[in-house]
């Protein structure tokens, strides 16, 4: 039971980041109806700005190591934005979706092999700073780490703005407008350009939370540390429906669940293969994933 | 006689003519014992060989159907695999001893078509549920095929990383199986050159026919092809399998000219040049839709490759210059943005390249540079 | 007058709340030439799109030549003899206008694999029948000259011929032609219905239209069917759909719409 239970805290973790990357993932396809290869990316350069920040903030200002954040957001969603201004938006605008999706394979190995080239990161993996000092809690038989909390409370509370912000508030109302239709969200005023990159921008952003909450656990950072957490939580997007942001939540957390209960009780070795296998049933049985809705081409 | 015909025939004399020199250029260099040309020359023509058949056979799924398929590694290492252990148990069985005669031409045809077939049969098992998607998600369900692919065969007892019993994989191939030595791949080069010419000619063949027309027409427009009574997803699977089976032979001949087989060489995005976004690069530099092209970018990606590894010119250019090209795969990708941003038809488009058509097109290419400079 | 050669029987058609189509009949003879009307939104091409194969009716049946067809992919129902256009006009864009007529012809390419890499006699005597075959019906539509840009390189108007001279390759009984004349000038709209009259004589297949333009539908066709919110209003004679008050009324309804320029700017 212990087992169990701890297990299903380390499911609903792991699901909280995934589902903080998968939204990325499902902002950005839902508005450009194209898939960001090089999102799982934006969750390296999080944790490289994170690796590089975090000492500053804690020796020269005093301040706690996870306050190193405010930086890689804004570092993510600056390259968010440049990769959306300097590749996607020239292809979009003259190429095929074809075009774009190579594009975007592109982007993702840039990113990686750029950061390898810059001389201060190298290949080697870094190892950052503690973020969260170890404590754990004891609730109801069950020991709990700190991290672990933080993780879920910080990402549910992401995800409680996000939704607002798309609801509540204009960029939400425009953001919107353009997903359903490009031509009429022009029609009615909206900037549909200023409206992606800020998507992207956005997307970007959490990106770099979900690199904090990782890092905090998994304390290892490496230039393709995005592209298999980047891949999960693609499949947690997929899975949930690309395109709904409940579905991306919903997605990450069933992602997250299986990978650990695979790890627990089955094998470590299996839970790639796993995830693998969710993708390819999913894409065969139920293409639009679990909340997605079904889209008609247009005869 | 036609245009058409005549077009043919004097491409293949020139293509003819082109093998004759090159026979008594290998004959003369083999008599001098010519270092430069074994070791260098010769494994580059084998190289170029099994990039030209990879890039031609994923420019039919790419190009010319307009899907995209990163799985093309994948097969590619089906093929190479397959190949291997065959000939190397056909050795074990001591069907054949040294690297030459009638038994072991047998053990190469049999090794190459099995190559094929194979990667062919696991094309059409992949194919057949992938197919149904399009787009992204093709492209996503091609990945995870292609990494399953390789995750199978690195677990297999009898293949893997150390599978071939004597040793490691990469010990054996030059000493056992069809590992060719750098002597064996001068004397074996016909071989390359016939199986590439064979291949890049039945693609050819394949394209211009109701084949071809049927997957251009999917590409452009799947609605109106099925309207024209094209049953899509028979036709897509069919090139898809097509495809999969010159990506084995590749991998065949990738065995030959390589001692060392190692699944990591077939994976997604590696340093080497083989991986399947090298690939995309080959065909969308040579434009999708054009065989021809996909040749010429074959063969200049891996001058491209040649030059950043091995250019001494790398050790006098700035410390961030040498820096950038130690990452092969960023300057790939940078070239693979560029060209899709400001040549997205790469450097043929849909043409293909035929000597009979060069004059005429050499001059319209000299015309409009004149137009451009004289600001037309 | 003999059987017909296209029937539906009381076909529907939902997507989600909507029923585009509702309880639709229709029969259709060979030979004959039968328009299809109806306001914006009134249904037309989603009937066109339970013809052809592209959806399947939730009800109803579609029988032609007497077997159902209701339930074949499109490609099987172009094989059965029914081809269509499209609205907005859908060309194989990069390839050449022979080749766009081609592609209609490849199914009946009886030639195998080997035969296309070997080039055997029966490969080019196949493929030099093809030929031949889609230049004639270029020929039919001026388009000959033409026969070797790109289909995108056309002009619009020749676009529109290009797309029914494919459709006239596939060997079909039936041809459906979704607004043939939108978007064509006066001059281009004369000869295409001279081209239409042509195919009838060369042909004798049905063949059922929509179109927005009045006076081509009046003049060109023999019987008019009338949509409007997915079911039929009224069926005959030009003369008598003319005077039809339901057909006035649906259309007035549009037209006030149409023009309403508050409407437009809302």
């Amino acid at each position: 039971m212990t087992i169990f239970l701890s297990t299903l805290m380390v499911g609903l973790r792991l699901g909280s980041i995934y589902a903080l990357i998968a939204l990325g993932y499902t902002m950005v396809y839902g508005i450009i109806r194209m898939i960001n290869f090089a999102h799982g990316d934006f969750i390296m350069v999080g944790g490289y700005t994170l690796v590089f920040t975090m000492p500053v903030m804690t020796e020269k200002l005093g301040l706690p190591a996870w306050t190193g954040v405010v930086f890689a957001i804004i570092v993510c969603a600056i390259v968010g934005v440049l990769v959306e201004l300097l590749a996607y938006r020239p292809v979009r605008k003259k190429g095929t979706g074809m075009s774009a999706l190579i594009t975007a394979i592109a982007m993702s190995l840039i990113l990686e092999n750029l950061a390898q080239a810059i001389p201060a990161i190298g290949p080697n993996p870094k190892i950052p700073q503690v973020i969260f000092p170890a404590s754990s809690l004891t609730l109801a038989g069950i020991t709990i780490d700190t991290t672990t909390i933080y993780t879920i409370v910080v990402a549910g509370a992401m995800m409680v703005l996000l939704t607002l912000l798309v609801k509540k508030t204009s960029f939400g109302r425009a953001m919107r407008a353009v997903s359903e239709n490009k031509k009429a969200a022009v029609l009615m005023g909206v900037s549909v350009d200023r409206t992606i990159l800020l998507t992207f921008a956005i997307g970007a952003s959490l990106a770099a939370v979900a690199a904090l909450m990782y890092i905090a656990q998994y304390p290892l950072v490496f230039t393709t540390i995005g592209s298999s957490l980047g891949l999960k939580a693609f499949v947690a997007a997929v899975l949930g429906g690309i395109g709904s942001l409940p579905g991306a939540m919903l997605g990450g957390l069933i992602i997250g669940m299986a990978e650990s209960f695979t790890v627990s009780y089955i094998s470590s070795a299996m839970a790639d293969t796993f995830v693998y296998l969710i993708l390819i049933i999913v894409l065969l049985i139920r293409p639009v994933g679990i909340l997605g809705k079904n889209v008609r081409e247009k005869v | 006689m036609s245009r058409k015909t005549k077009g043919y025939l004097l491409n293949t004399a020139v293509i003819a003519v082109a093998l004759l020199i090159f026979f008594f250029y290998r004959n003369s260099m083999m008599e001098a014992n010519n270092k430069n040309f074994r070791l260098s020359v010769i494994p580059s023509v084998w190289q170029c060989c099994y990039l030209i058949i990879l890039s031609a056979s994923l420019n039919l799924v790419l190009g010319f159907m307009g899907q995209l398929s990163i799985a093309q590694c994948g097969f590619m290492a089906i093929g190479a695999y397959t190949s291997a252990l065959l000939s190397l148990a056909f050795e074990r069985a001591g069907f054949y001893t040294d690297k030459s005669g009638f038994n072991f031409t047998v053990v190469l045809i049999l090794s190459f078509l099995n190559a094929g077939l194979l990667s062919a049969l696991v094309g059409l098992v992949v194919g057949i549920p992938a197919l149904r998607l399009k787009g992204d998600y093709l492209a996503i369900i091609t990945l995870g095929f292609g990494m399953i692919i390789v995750n199978l065969i690195n677990n297999l007892p009898f293949a893997g990383q150390n599978g071939l019993e004597q040793g490691s994989a990469s010990s054996s191939l030059y000493e056992n199986g069809l590992g060719f030595s750098s002597k064996q791949q001068v004397a074996w080069v016909f071989l390359a050159i016939l199986i590439t010419l064979f291949a890049v000619t039945i693609m050819f063949m394949f394209i211009r026919s109701k084949y071809g027309r049927a997957i251009r027409a999917i590409r452009d427009d799947e609605i109106a092809a099925e309207a024209c009574g094209i049953n899509v997803s028979h036709y897509k699977v069919l090139t898809f399998v097509y495809s999969a089976f010159f990506a084995g032979i590749a991998g065949a001949l990738f065995s030959c000219c390589n001692g060392s087989l190692s699944t990591g060489t077939f994976t997604f995005a590696n340093n080497s040049i083989l991986n399947s976004t090298f690939l995309v690069v080959m065909v969308v530099l040579g434009g999708m839709g054009s065989l021809t092209g996909s040749i010429v970018a074959a063969v200049l990606m891996f001058l491209l490759n040649r030059f950043i590894k091995e250019g001494e010119w790398l050790s006098s250019a700035p410390q961030f210059v040498q820096t950038i090209f130690g990452y092969p795969m960023l300057v790939y990708s940078i070239i693979l943005v560029i060209v899709i941003v400001f040549r997205p038809k790469g450097i043929f488009g849909h043409n293909e390249f035929s000597l009979i058509n060069l004059p005429a097109d050499l001059k319209r290419i000299f015309s409009k540079k004149k137009g451009k400079e004289a600001g037309v | 007058m003999s059987d017909p050669i296209l029937t539906a029987e009381h076909i529907s058609i939902s997507f989600g709340g909507l029923k585009p189509v509702n309880d639709f009949s229709m029969s259709l003879h060979s030979g004959e030439l039968v328009g299809l009307i109806g306001p914006n939104g009134a249904g037309k091409t989603t009937v066109f799109n339970l013809l052809s194969g592209v959806y399947h009716p939730d009800e109803g049946e579609i029988r032609l030549a007497g077997k159902r067809i209701d339930n074949m992919p499109p490609h099987e129902v172009v094989a059965e003899g029914i081809a269509r256009t499209f609205q907005n006009i859908r060309l194989f864009k990069e390839m050449s206008v022979l080749d766009n007529v081609k592609v209609s012809m490849v199914p009946h390419a009886q030639y195998s694999f080997l035969d296309a890499t070997l080039r055997t006699p029966r490969f080019r005597r196949i493929e030099n029948e093809q030929d031949s075959h889609a230049r004639e019906l270029l020929e039919l539509f001026g388009l000959e000259n033409v026969a070797d840009e790109l289909a995108e390189n056309l002009p619009y108007g020749q676009q529109r011929k290009l797309e029914i001279a494919r459709a006239l390759g596939t060997n079909m009984k039936v041809l459906l032609l979704d607004e043939p004349a939108a978007g064509m000038n006066p001059t281009e709209t004369a000869e295409l219905r001279e081209s239409i009259d042509l195919i009838r004589e060369k042909f004798g297949i049905a063949i059922l239209l929509i179109e927005h333009d009045m006076s081509f539908v009046m003049n060109i066709c023999e019987r008019i069917m009338v949509l409007d919110f997915g079911q039929k209003i009224a069926e005959g004679t030009p003369d008598v759909i003319a005077a039809d008050p339901r057909v006035i009324a649906a259309y007035l309804g549009e037209e006030e719409t149409k023009e309403d320029p508050q409407n437009v700017n809302a």
